[in-house]
């Protein structure tokens, strides 16, 4: 792995995360699409030697070869990827059509048990 | 926000598109045959159809997706068989799931042509990926439909909408 | 048969096809999903038998060696998973079907439940690392997909953390495949735990961190677990019994296997703190809330405490018990949920406060309802004082008294929020004026529940046999890597 490479999927991780941070659906989108190209680079670079080639169509030296295995991951990983994306992206579609915003609420119903006092003595009452 | 047909179109939009269509579904199909031994394959060439359908979206609006002849279900569900039943069937001759045959044929003029089992593999994702794009798109012009018919909308057509990416990952599975 | 493994995947993804080709036909959908469910709940019976008469079974894709190709195996533990699991999908297919929910009539539920049979299915039988997580995928997709259809504000609401959390714990989980990769070069099970053995300490520490991470939120242990009580409840009944009783096991079983084969004797403390955090905090969120589902939620994620501990704890007998308490606890949940959902095809809400008198009204469900709870709560007869046994005698062998004290109190509080249900629900007057006659739901979805009430007391009945059985899952997972490369096909 190249300090290149290292220092991208560095800025990459760091950027997701802090994006996938905040409330709105449609910035953890793309925070998840930044995280997903950094764990996708990652994987790459985990088999590989920089510049290498993959085994088929070279004669050169076996240690300048990069290990096929980790692309064909990768390849798998990014059409997974699409799946997400286009799943929350249509989510965030329909929370938009809903209430006219796409940030993730808090559970209501939680909020509701913490707020109210007299939970315990309705099961007081009860038994 | 997906296009409104009653807004103004643009004309060269129009025009560059109904003429790139034949020629990106033609690409679509070279990229999808050459993925056996080149960067390519059912993946990306699904997707081109599926560039080919959100442009003719953005050009034609929701009269796009109406004019489909077929259910994009249906479509999903034939890349989906094609592809399963290709990795499937070497289990019937004794070999291992998803083993690809080759057979190479002399074709008059051509020449040899070699003919691998895994190549209607690539072509089930095709239709899969296309369907899946299709189906997004559909359910988009319902959407937006609905949005026009006024507020009346029922929550109950949530389904097509988040439903799609499923096959997706189906494929991913598959693809190996 | 070499291939048949693959076929428990590409089986149910068939299911999908024609379910989609045939979309328009609901009838024609529910036939498919059916007998595809039913045809791999039978074969995931004679893979259990086999691999517990003759060995392992290894199937490997493509026709390419082993060591680099896509593996499916079945071991002892896999395949009880296997068959618990596709044993429970089928009941609760069969409970949805007759239950016709707005989303169960929705052309997308039919393919969206066999890709849930095919990713659960393909997770317990996933013979390599990057297997698992595309495995997780595809449950997780269908998961995703199942748990909005409705497409409700509610849903769509918690949908969102539900989806958000699962994304990332496949990111975290994806990172550590890739490491793992990275440092030893394979992502075979069966190769893992030497090359891992082999690696300086703290980079198996931090690589079985990582995976513990990504595992731990997919099993909902303590401080990854919110996600849990606030989405299931969102989802329709059966859907949210078959999540609940499943999918965190998932989660539990990959644990079981990273934590148990791969990294042996470590994070033995850190284990057990977040075991009884999980207990404590899951068992107190349950008695806190006021509506049914909320309320097995919460208890959800104090079992799976108790199934942390057995793990933390580690050795044959823990891991035995464990395996016995999975087996016990994925019908109970089950049954549960499903009980729930008769509750609220009737009156239209599971919330504590506007029911009542269920029991006067329906005897049977009051019964179906007690069992299941008794069990959990680990009362003596039923399954669950079985598990919770094993769990606390080796906790006492190993001088842990700590965890054995917390499991003790928690199965208390546990019998409590429980009584919380029944005095709220089933005891006392309804309401309001609300009709009295019995309950009405379909009969199918009565039958259902009966049948896996009875299944957490078959396994009662069979105790010996199955703890017999989870001793020699146990001593597998204890001796061996899973399914050495040389065992041949079937």
């Amino acid at each position: 792995m190249s300090i290149a490479q290292a220092g991208l999927i560095a800025v990459l991780f760091s950027v997701g995360t802090f994006l996938v941070l905040h409330r709105s659906l449609t910035r953890i989108i793309l925070g998840i699409g930044l995280l997903g190209n950094a764990v996708n680079l990652l994987i790459l670079t985990s088999g590989s030697v920089p510049d290498g080639v993959p085994i088929l169509g070279t004669g050169s030296d076996p240690a300048d070869f990069t290990d096929p295995v980790p692309q064909a991951l990768v390849l798998t990983a990014i059409v997974i990827g699409l799946a997400i994306v286009a799943f929350l992206l249509s989510m965030a579609y329909r929370s938009w059509t809903i209430d006219g915003n796409d940030v993730v609420e808090d559970d209501l119903s939680d909020r509701r048990i913490a707020a109210e006092p007299d939970v315990d003595e309705d099961f007081g009452e009860e038994t | 926000m997906s296009p409104r047909s009653a807004t103004p179109r643009s004309t060269i939009l129009s025009l560059t598109v109904s003429g790139l269509t034949p020629v990106l579904v033609l690409v679509a199909v070279f990229v999808t045959f050459r993925g056996h031994n080149a960067p390519g394959g059912g993946f990306a060439g699904g997707l081109i159809v599926g560039i080919v359908l959100v442009l003719r979206y953005l050009t034609d609006g929701t009269e796009a997706v109406r004019r489909l002849p077929v259910d994009p279900i249906v479509v999903i569900g034939a890349g989906l068989l094609l592809a399963v039943a290709t990795g499937a069937v070497p289990l019937l001759f004794g070999s291992s799931f998803l083993e690809s045959a080759i057979w190479k044929v002399n074709l008059p003029l051509i020449g040899e042509v070699k003919i691998v089992s895994s190549a209607l593999f690539d072509l089930g994702v095709f239709t899969l990926v296309a369907g899946v794009v299709a189906a997004i798109l559909v359910a988009l012009a319902e959407a937006d439909n609905e949005a026009r018919r006024g507020e009346t909308g029922d929550p109950e057509d949530g389904g097509p909408l988040d439903a799609d990416p499923l096959d997706d990952d189906d494929r991913a599975e598959a693809d190996r | 048969m070499t291939g048949g493994l693959a076929l428990f995947v590409a089986g149910p993804l068939l299911g999908t096809a024609l379910c989609f080709i045939v979309a328009r036909s609901q009838t024609a959908q529910r036939v498919i999903a059916l007998s595809v469910s039913g045809a791999v709940t039978v074969a995931s019976i004679a893979v259990l038998v086999h691999v517990d008469t003759v060995g392992p079974v290894t199937t490997s894709m493509g026709g390419w060696p082993d060591a680099i190709s896509i593996t499916f195996v079945a071991d002892r533990l896999g395949a009880l998973m296997l068959v618990i699991g596709n044993v429970m999908m089928f009941a609760v297919l069969v409970y949805a079907i007759g239950q016709g929910s707005r989303d169960e009539r929705s052309p997308w539920y039919a393919p969206a439940y066999l890709a849930l049979v095919a990713g659960v299915s393909g997770a317990f039988l996933a013979g390599d690392l990057f297997n698992l997580f595309v495995c997780f995928e595809i449950l997780l997709m269908a998961s995703y997909v199942l748990m909005t259809l409705e497409g409700s504000d509610d849903q769509i609401r918690s949908g969102t953390t539900y989806v958000v959390l699962n994304v990332v714990e496949s990111l975290v989980l994806v990172t550590g495949v890739a490491l793992v990769f990275a440092t030893t070069g394979t992502l075979s099970m069966a190769e893992l735990p030497d090359r891992l053995a082999a690696l300086p300490d703290g980079v198996a520490l931090g690589l079985s961190l990582l995976l513990l991470i990504a595992f731990g939120l997919k099993a909902a242990v303590f401080p990854l677990f919110s996600w849990l009580p606030d989405s299931y409840p969102a989802a329709p009944s059966p859907v949210s019994a078959v999540f609940a009783g499943l999918l965190t096991k998932v989660g539990v079983y990959a644990i079981l296997r990273t934590q148990t084969q791969w990294f042996p004797d470590s994070n033995r403390t850190l284990l057990l703190v977040i075991a009884a955090a999980t207990m404590v905090v899951g068992v107190l969120g349950a008695i806190a809330q006021a509506d049914i589902k909320r309320i097995l939620s919460f208890q959800i994620v104090s079992s799976i405490g108790y199934m942390i501990a057995g793990i933390a704890l580690g050795g044959v007998a823990a891991v035995a018990a464990v395996v016995f308490y999975i087996v016990h606890h994925i019908p109970v949940k089950t049954s549960l949920f499903l009980v729930d959902g008769i509750v609220e095809q009737d009156e239209g809400t599971s919330e504590l406060s506007r029911l009542g008198g269920l029991g006067r009204r329906s005897g049977f469900l009051a019964v179906l309802f007690l069992i299941p709870a008794f069990s959990l709560a680990g009362i003596p007869p039923f399954s669950g004082f079985i598990g919770k046994l094993g769990v606390i005698t080796v906790g006492l062998d190993q001088g842990e008294w700590w965890i054995v004290a917390v499991a003790l109190v928690v199965s208390i509080l546990t019998l409590v929020s429980m009584m919380k249900i029944w005095t709220g629900a089933f005891w006392g007057a309804a309401p309001d004026n609300r009709p009295r006659g019995v309950l009405r739901h379909h009969p199918l979805m009565s039958t259902m529940t009966w049948f896996v009430v009875a299944l957490t007391l078959a396994i009662v009945m069979f105790a010996g046999p199955i703890y017999s059985f989870a001793e020699r899952t146990a001593a597998d997972l204890a001796v061996a890597p899973t399914a050495t490369t040389t065992v041949g096909a079937p």
